[in-house]
This record gives C-alpha cells, structure tokens and sequence, in this order.
C-alpha cells in the first residue's frame, strides 16, 4: 500500500501538489517577467 | 555544510554590488530632505510592484512561514500566511488612493496621525509603527545571522556588520531613492533565485511525488487544507499581518512614490498576486522539515535552513544564501529610511523654523542611529518571535480606528484613541505572552479568560473597529479632512521650510 493511499480523504493528493508547488514556481517566474517588461518599458 | 569563507565572500560580494548600484543611483539626486524621505511621483507600476515586493519580503518569508508549516499546522497554517501577506497589498489600493488624496504631500503615518487626531493619536500610532519597524529590522538581522551560523559557521557578528553596514551607507547616503533602485534590481533577481532555487529544492528532494509522499506517511495532516489548528493558525496570523502593514511606514511612503493611482493600483495589485506563491513556496519547506523528521528536536524556527543543510547540493545552498541576503538588504534599506522619515518629517513641525542642515542631520544621524541599534541585537542571538507577535498586536488594535481618520469627519481625537486602548485591552487580556503582565494588577489576575492567540488579534481588531464605529456615530467632530492638505507641506515648500507663503 503506497502512503498516499493510507492517508485520510482530507489531505491534499499528489497531483494537486505538485499543481500547487510547480504552479507557483512558474507564477513566480511569470511576475518576475512581467515587472520585468513593466520596469524596462516605463 | 558549505565552506564559511565561500559564504562570506559571497555575502561581501552580493552587498557591494548592491551598495554601488544604490550609491551610483542616488549620486547629485539627493538635493534635498524632502528628496532624501520621499520619492514623490517617481515610480511607475513595474518599479512600484518590485520596490513594494522587495520592502516587504524579507528574510522572514525563509524562516516564518517554514516554522508555520513545521509546527503549526501544515498547509492551511502557510496558505492563511500566504494569503494574509496579500490582503493588506489589495487594501492598500484604495486606502493608498485615499492618502494621497487627503494628504497629497504628505510624507509618513504619523504626520497624518496629528493633523486629523492631535497629539495622543499621534503619540499611540508613533509608538506602535516605530515599535513595529525596529523588531521588523531587528528579526531580519538575527534571522539572516542565524542562517549563515547554521549553513556554514559564520559568525553572528560578521554577518550582522557585513549587511547592517553597506546597508547603512547606502541608505544614509541616498535615502528612500537608493533604496527604490536597489529594491527593484533586488526584485529582478530574488523572483528567479527564488523559483530556480525552490525548483532545484523540490528536485533534491526527489521530486514533488516522492515529496508528498515522504509528508503523507510522516503526518498527513501536514497536508490536509482542512486541518483545525492549521486554520486557527492561519486565521489569526492574517489579523496579525493586517494590522503591522498597515501601518508599515515603508508602504506608507512608496503610496507617495507612486507616480499616479494607475501605478499604485497596478503595482500593488502585482505584488499582492506574487506574495502569495513566494510564501507558499517557504512554507512548502517547513513541511517538507517536518516530513522528513527535522524538527523534533524543537528547532521549527530554522525550519527551512535545516533542509537546506540536510538536503541541497551546494549550488542551491549558495543560491539560497544570496536570496537571503537580498532578501534581508531590500527590506533593511527599507526599514532603515521608514524609520529615519517618520521622524524627519515630524522635526520639521517639532523644531522651532529648522532649516534643511538641521533636517538633513536628524535624518541621516537617525538611519545610523537605527542601523547600529538593530545590528547589535542581530549579533545577539535573541528570539524576537515574541516582540514580533507584540508588535502585531499592538498594530492589530489601532489601525482601525487610525485608517477610519481618512474617510469620516466624525471621529474625534479622543474617540480613535480610546478606541485603540480598549482594543489593544481586549487583545493583552487573551494575548498568552503578556497575561503575566495583565494579571500584575492586583484583581484581575483571576479574570482573566483562558488565552488564544485567535481571539486576541481577531478581538484587538474587531473590538476597536466597533468601538470605531460607534465613535463615529456618536462623535461630534466636525473634522475638515480638506484643510490636511492645506496644513501638511512638502519639506522643501517654502512655508513648511519656515518661509513665507508665496
């Protein structure tokens, strides 16, 4: 039996987190680009 | 471990390349006192966004939001300290708006504080922002001491010189402009250290399946969204950050910076949606300290330095190290020239006519004054969650009161003030590290209620906001929130600099 499916329904599973930590890298990574563009262009 | 002498000059090297950027930056601009404090119209929403990410993201987000996940409850705990950083960004849109429109030149908090209430608002609101800004400063220089010691050895005292002191010259040279400029290329550099370093992190780690799994079968309550004391935690923390942003001097002055309300409205609007997974992303880390068994000894408050020297190559430890230090320079600045303005500005009403030399002395000998004060305490070693969390509370109970000056006519001086003490009463009488204090006095000792956090911020907040409400409807001020514009003037503005009005 793998951990994941020993853990209560309320915790959060493996493909939302990895949603979660990757897509707030890549949130991250798009702010930095937009303040990026914002600074260059003002 | 990485070597103490790689991470030294790594620090030495990061600071000088920031505090050359700030000196080349301020360099013939700084003409004025005026100029040194504020920075007036200059910011469009990118560098507005970057200069408020910056000021408010310091070293803490390493450690705070780690020690929120490691122990007190998991997800929920970080995610309510996610999005409790957030919501003071998104209210300051308009309350920033609302500033610059009662006051338009206006330069701090506190000169607003006695302008619309008098002196002992002003003397509740000076205290509080001043108390916050120092424990704000003094956390960052024992937060990034302790996690150069942990990662590689370094001496306390050499890291809390190294930073402290280019920081400081700096800061004293060119003001709230230098910090601006170094704030923004500081921002251009920890948004992509940050997600290439978190990234390489999850990747050490073993991926974000191994990742989760590793939680899961330690203690998955670690990961359930749900989890109660999680929720409390995450609850009462957003009070807590509410209240000591509000009245962040720093935030304060970049709404003055703002070069019009589309750039506040964007710029503020931009950092608030990054604070969010930048916090995550830390608190994701105390998580994984916890799974992997790291904290049991105690040791939540490094939560995340202590994956770092368990987990990491070296690279993502050297990457880390650099985040830190820029993490701790751009909030120092910040700190620094917060802390020098709100006095400045208040000299300028306080000295009888001073002219620009005593101004410039009173604001450049105070950044010193500050900085030497908090890299002391740096050096030292203390814990400072608990003067943190006081502060908070101190802030949790007069914002409210503090922030309705600006919408309503009708509150009085003495209506906001007793406000805030019956709120900050409520909070003290809850608030577990001062109960000792509270029941000091004879009688009411065995009054007190049983303590918690929650009701301690949650009740400073809403007690004073209701108590606002009704001194509102009850008040008969007839307050003229026009005529603060009138009597609050630049510092170069011939009347304010003890001239005749043209």
């Amino acid at each position: 039996m793998t951990p994941s499916a020993i853990a209560p329904l309320a915790a959060l599973g493996s493909a939302t987190f990895a949603a979660l930590a990757w897509g707030s890298i890549l949130l991250v990574l798009g702010v930095f680009l937009a303040v990026g563009w914002l600074v260059l262009t003002e | 471990m990485a070597s103490s002498a790689v991470v030294l000059g790594l620090t030495a090297a990061t600071v000088l390349v920031f505090t050359g950027i700030g000196l080349f930056a301020a360099r013939g601009r700084i003409d004025s006192v005026e100029t040194y404090i504020s920075a007036r119209d200059s910011a469009g929403s990118g560098t507005l966004a970057a200069t408020v990410i910056a000021s408010m993201m310091g070293v803490w987000i390493l450690l705070s939001p780690a020690e929120a996940g490691a122990a007190f409850g998991g997800l929920p705990a970080v995610l309510g300290y996610a999005i409790g950083s957030a919501i003071p960004l998104v209210l300051f849109i308009p309350v920033g708006a609302r500033i610059r429109e009662v006051m338009p030149a206006g330069h701090s908090l506190t000169e607003f504080a006695y302008a619309r209430f008098g002196s002992g608002m002003y003397l509740l609101v000076l205290l509080v922002s001043v108390f916050y800004m120092f424990i704000f400063l003094a956390a960052e220089m024992t937060g990034i001491a302790g996690a150069l010691a942990l990662v590689a050895d370094v001496p306390l005292w050499q890291t809390s010189l190294l930073i402290g002191g280019f920081v400081l010259v700096y800061t004293t040279y060119g003001g709230l402009l230098a910090s601006i400029v170094t704030d923004t290329v500081q921002t251009l550099v920890i948004l992509p250290l940050l997600a290439v370093g978190f990234g390489g992190a999850l990747l050490s780690l073993g991926g974000t399946s191994e990742f989760h799994a590793t939680v899961v079968s330690a203690d998955p309550t670690l990961l359930d969204p749900t989890f109660g004391p999680g929720l409390q935690f995450g609850l009462y923390v957003a009070f807590a950050l509410l209240g000591a942003n509000m009245l962040n001097q720093g935030v304060w002055q970049r709404v003055y910076a703002a070069d019009g309300e589309g750039a506040l409205r964007r710029g503020l609007g931009i950092a608030a949606v990054v604070v969010v997974p930048m916090l995550l992303l830390a608190g994701l880390f105390g998580i994984a300290a916890a799974g992997l068994g790291l904290t049991e000894s105690g040791s939540a408050s490094i939560a995340f330095f202590l994956v770092v020297a368990e987990a990491f190559p070296t690279w993502v430890t050297l990457a880390i190290v650099v985040l830190a230090v820029l993490l701790v320079m751009s909030s120092a600045d910040t700190m620094f020239n917060a802390i020098a303005s709100v006095v400045t500005a208040d000299l300028a009403r306080l000295l009888d006519d001073p002219d620009q030399r005593t101004l410039w002395l009173g604001g450049r000998g105070l950044t010193v004054a500050v900085a030497l004060a908090a890299m002391f305490i740096g050096a030292q070693g203390y814990s400072v969650l608990q003067l943190f969390l006081t502060a908070d509370l101190l802030a949790a109970g007069v914002f409210v009161p503090f922030l309705a000056g600006l919408y309503t006519e009708r509150l009085t001086g003495p209506g906001a003030v007793v406000s805030g003490i019956a709120g900050l009463l409520v909070g003290f009488a809850y608030f577990p590290s001062l109960r000792g204090l509270v029941a000091a006095v004879p009688g009411v000792g065995s009054l007190l209620p049983a303590p918690s956090f929650l009701i301690a911020f949650a009740g400073a907040t809403l007690v004073s906001a209701a108590l606002t409400v009704a001194a509102t409807v009850l008040g008969g001020a007839d307050a003229d929130l026009d005529s603060l514009g009138r009597e609050v003037r630049a510092l170069d503005d011939p009347v304010a600099d003890g001239g005749e009005e043209q």
